[in-house]
């Protein structure tokens, strides 16, 4: 029969347990001259390109050609 | 893939600091931190040039290279990223950039370097994409929205050029065939030397 005592200490011990293991070090490999930090994501890799990089990179070539104001003058003298 | 750079023309800049204010405003960059500033050469004199500076996402960063924690990488657009969880703000890559793009915020009462803070080609950083965590730690990602960075697109005189390194070499190469002068200005000529003036091989130096 489980009594209230035995439960309590299974408790203790329990949180005893949880407690212990925040005191652990997780072992890390480094590795010198390599980037130890997060993981970053695609630039086309989000809701507004779904992951085209195509797309992404035609927007960015007209951005591109957005900075010359040769071609853009052309373009509107049309 | 897209390789990204920026390039000044200095024959166009003319010191407004448009750029300054517009990367400012798009990443509500704290008091003291300057991701891009206008360095003017020849100040006051006539013909005095200026040029905005700031992390120029070098192809080999030696800022990565010294970097202790190896908090730094570089995106396959090659811009150069770092972590800002990892950083431990010890300065080393503000001692070895040769454009001083590193930026310490003070943090806390006695004057403490914080984590490093740069420009980031409007990037971002290793948080996912224009999250409020990226916008807090590193300022907006406008290249995830398909967008070039704010200082280069804002410029008034399209001084500033930034965006994929062909394209924008082209832009500026043709402007400079157009206008007919401003190769000299800033450039491999001024970097390394002007063809008519070979180094002095006559007096005897050894290579």
């Amino acid at each position: 029969m489980i009594t209230r005592k035995s439960v309590s200490a299974l408790a203790t011990a329990g949180a005893l347990a949880l407690i212990m293991a925040g005191c652990g070090d997780k072992p890390m490999v480094y590795r010198q001259g390599q980037y130890q930090g997060k993981p970053d994501t695609k630039p086309w890799d989000n809701d507004q390109f779904k992951g085209s990089q195509v797309e992404w990179e035609k927007s960015i070539k007209a951005r591109n050609q957005g900075q010359d104001e040769y071609s853009r003058a052309v373009a509107s003298a049309k | 893939m897209a390789r990204m750079k920026f390039l000044c023309d200095a024959e166009r800049c003319i010191e407004c600091n448009g750029c300054v204010t517009a990367c400012k405003n798009e990443h509500e960059i704290p008091w003291g931190v300057n991701r891009r500033r206008v360095v003017t050469l020849n100040d006051g004199v006539p013909g005095e040039k200026s040029i905005s500076v700031a992390c120029m996402h070098c192809s080999d960063a030696p800022c990565m290279a010294v970097c202790p924690v190896d908090c730094f990488y570089k995106t396959s657009e090659g811009v150069v990223l770092h972590d800002k969880d990892l950083c431990i703000g010890c300065g080393y890559c503000f001692y070895a950039c040769p454009f001083g793009a590193p930026q310490f915020p003070q943090d806390g009462a006695f004057g403490l370097r914080g984590k490093m803070d740069k420009c980031t080609f409007c990037a971002g950083g290793p948080e996912p994409d224009n999250s409020q965590a990226e916008f807090k730690k590193y300022g907006r990602n406008r290249l995830a929205e398909g967008k070039l960075p704010a200082c280069a697109e804002m410029c008034s005189t399209k001084a500033l050029l930034g965006g994929d390194a062909d394209v924008i070499a082209d832009i500026y190469r043709n402007r400079v065939l157009k206008r007919g002068k401003g190769s000299e200005i800033w450039g491999w000529g001024t970097a390394y030397g002007k063809p008519e003036k070979p180094a002095a091989q006559a007096s005897g130096a050894k290579s």
